[in-house]
């Protein structure tokens, strides 16, 4: 719908624009009346333009600077803050870190966000209680649940005595503190925080499929597993175009999670884009650099929020 | 929907129901059972009595309502200025406002730290509060933009002919029509704000102006980590959006998919 919506648009905006000025008379109470409708576009546009664009073009001149976010002088130094990205090892893992981290979290919540979208269509008991349950995580807080799992995921936490008490103490370990398992715990708590999400996602447009479709499919002699690759699979094409997008916004985004539980380490094993521009502008002082490096932020963040109104839009259509 | 399976697979099935929710319950059951370690339900009483928890907790309901308040009417009067009043506002300007949906906060720390500063702005709940409603802003326009333009445009027409004004209209008209619209709205401005946590920490030093995602590091600076207390009052956070979430489920995940799909 937005698209015809948009094209109405156009046709009425441009001819108001290119009238010559002796109708004037004759337009201008129209013309007031489009005027004043801006008045009500103004408040939104005054706090994200205040707010974020300001914000941005700030970032793009501090970003072109040697500032330690306190002098008053600023040394302009060019395009050196990004020259030195590329030898940075800490942003370069904090890139790798960032995308492996995503394309995890992306493949295992659809999977089995989709995965449980079929289970509750199956006559089980207590798949009533699993749609509403599994939901919760999602609610909470990631700073909550940060804190919550950096002790129980402890080298002497619940985890690891749960494992001692069912005889898998070998297992034991410290998870978030171990460099070769801490980017995949990180990983484990997204999962187990946000699949309710797709879940609820895939269980909605799941409910959307035709029953009489599946009637006939059922009618046809359709067993379960061709019922889903047939008839269910195929209407969910959608579905997880959205959930890529906005698990990879997710992704992108994650901050508490990691400041609270690794805080980037062990090493540099965790370190992700977020922490790299709070730690070197807060923590050290190079609010010219951690400017250049919120650009590539920005940058990243654009490219999927065009990606997201596109894909509203595709939907409509 | 698989109404017909073979035994096999509906003990699968059932047994795959199961461990899912373990999965679910089983850390949120830790959790609890950590809180009650040591002093048991004292704990909790220390928590209320002892710390500053409910200061935490009335500084973010103030900024979380704040933030719901002014998302919800700025995004609505938004999307209405430019589907029904048609606004001449260019399709490349509506996307450059709704593009800040995708942007991290942290993105902004530069700016932010600066401007707050020198607004001397620290440990107000306004510092927090503007940068919040600006970085949501973008989704309720988006999703209340979409859901405006599948309202027919006759019904505006006929209240205009009716002699009502542009504000009747939106008041009377228009936002008893988006109340699914602005359900959705409210739910997600207010979790993102409950939630959050970068803001606050940036901006919010002092303890008598932190918030309730702030309580864990609280917590382990203020006195040497008392782990019991600790989970005791990340139960104590999450109850009051656990129950409000248990009363409006369906509502609340139905916004999820509008929110998602919109």
């Amino acid at each position: 719908m937005p698209v015809t919506e948009t094209r109405r648009e156009h046709e009425t905006a441009a001819p108001a624009r290119a009238r010559p000025a002796g109708r004037a008379r004759t337009t201008w109470p129209r013309h007031r009346a489009r005027a004043a409708a801006l008045l009500w576009v103004l408040p939104a546009v005054i706090l994200v333009a205040g707010v974020v664009h300001v914000g941005i073009a700030y970032n793009a001149a501090v970003g072109t600077t040697e500032w330690n976010g306190i002098s008053p002088t600023r040394l302009p130094v060019g395009f050196d803050n990004y020259v030195a990205m590329a030898r940075d090892d800490v942003f370069l893992a904090a890139l790798r870190n960032t995308a492996v981290y995503g394309v995890a979290i992306i493949v295992l919540q659809l999977s089995l966000g989709l995965g449980l979208a079929v289970l509750v269509r199956t006559q089980t008991r207590g798949r009533h209680l699993l749609r509403v349950l599994v939901f919760v995580p999602v609610v909470l807080s990631p700073a909550i649940i940060a804190t919550s799992a950096r002790h129980v995921l402890d080298h002497d936490g619940a985890l690891n005595a749960a494992l001692d008490a069912i005889g898998l103490g070998s297992l034991a370990q410290p998870w978030l503190a171990n460099p070769t398992t801490a980017l995949a715990t990180l990983v484990a708590i997204t999962v187990w925080q946000y699949t309710g999400y797709s879940f609820v996602i895939y269980d909605a447009a799941i409910a959307q499929v035709d029953e009489a479709t599946l009637e006939a499919a059922q009618i046809d002699g359709a067993g379960n597993a061709r019922m889903f690759t047939a008839v269910i699979l195929p209407s969910l094409r959608g579905s997880h175009l959205v959930l890529i997008v906005l698990t990879a916004i997710n992704a992108l985004k994650t901050f508490d999670l990691v400041i609270l539980t690794t805080g980037g380490g062990p090493g540099m094993s965790t370190e992700m884009l977020t922490l790299h521009v709070y730690e070197q502008t807060i923590v050290r002082f190079h609010a010219g650099y951690g400017a250049a490096l919120s650009m590539v932020l920005v940058i990243i963040a654009l490219v999927f929020a065009v990606l997201q109104v596109r894909l509203s839009h595709v939907r409509e259509a | 929907m698989f109404r017909y399976q073979s035994i096999a697979s509906r003990v699968v099935s059932q047994v795959l129901v199961v461990l899912a929710l373990l999965v679910v319950i089983v850390p949120l059951g830790l959790v609890l059972k950590e809180s009650l370690a040591g002093a048991g339900w004292r704990n909790y009483t220390e928590v209320l009595t002892g710390t500053p928890f409910l200061r935490f907790f009335l500084n973010s309901l103030i900024i979380s309502a704040s933030t719901v308040a002014v998302v919800t009417t700025v995004a609505m009067a938004a999307a209405y200025g430019l589907v029904m009043l048609r606004a001449p506002f260019g399709r490349t300007s509506q996307v450059a406002v709704i593009a800040g949906l995708a942007l991290p906060a942290v993105a902004l720390t530069v700016p932010l730290f600066v401007t707050i500063q020198r607004l001397g702005l620290f440990d107000s709940p306004l510092a927090v509060i503007v940068p919040l409603c600006a970085l949501s802003v973008p989704f309720g326009l988006l999703v209340g933009r979409n859901f405006l333009a599948g309202i027919p445009g006759e019904i505006h027409e006929a209240a205009r002919l009716d002699g009502a004004g542009t504000v009747t209209i939106f008041v009377r008209v228009v936002a008893p029509l988006a109340r699914p619209i602005i359900a959705v709205i409210v739910i997600f401005t207010f979790l993102a704000a409950w939630n959050e946590y970068f803001l606050p920490l940036l901006l919010l030093q002092d303890s008598s102006a932190q918030v309730i995602t702030q309580v864990p590091t609280y917590f382990q600076s203020e006195r040497q980590v008392d782990l019991p207390k600790v989970f005791a009052a990340n139960v104590l956070i999450s109850l009051p959006i656990i129950a409000v979430y248990l009363v409006l489920q369906r509502q609340i995940r139905a916004g999820f998919v509008a929110g998602a799909i919109k």
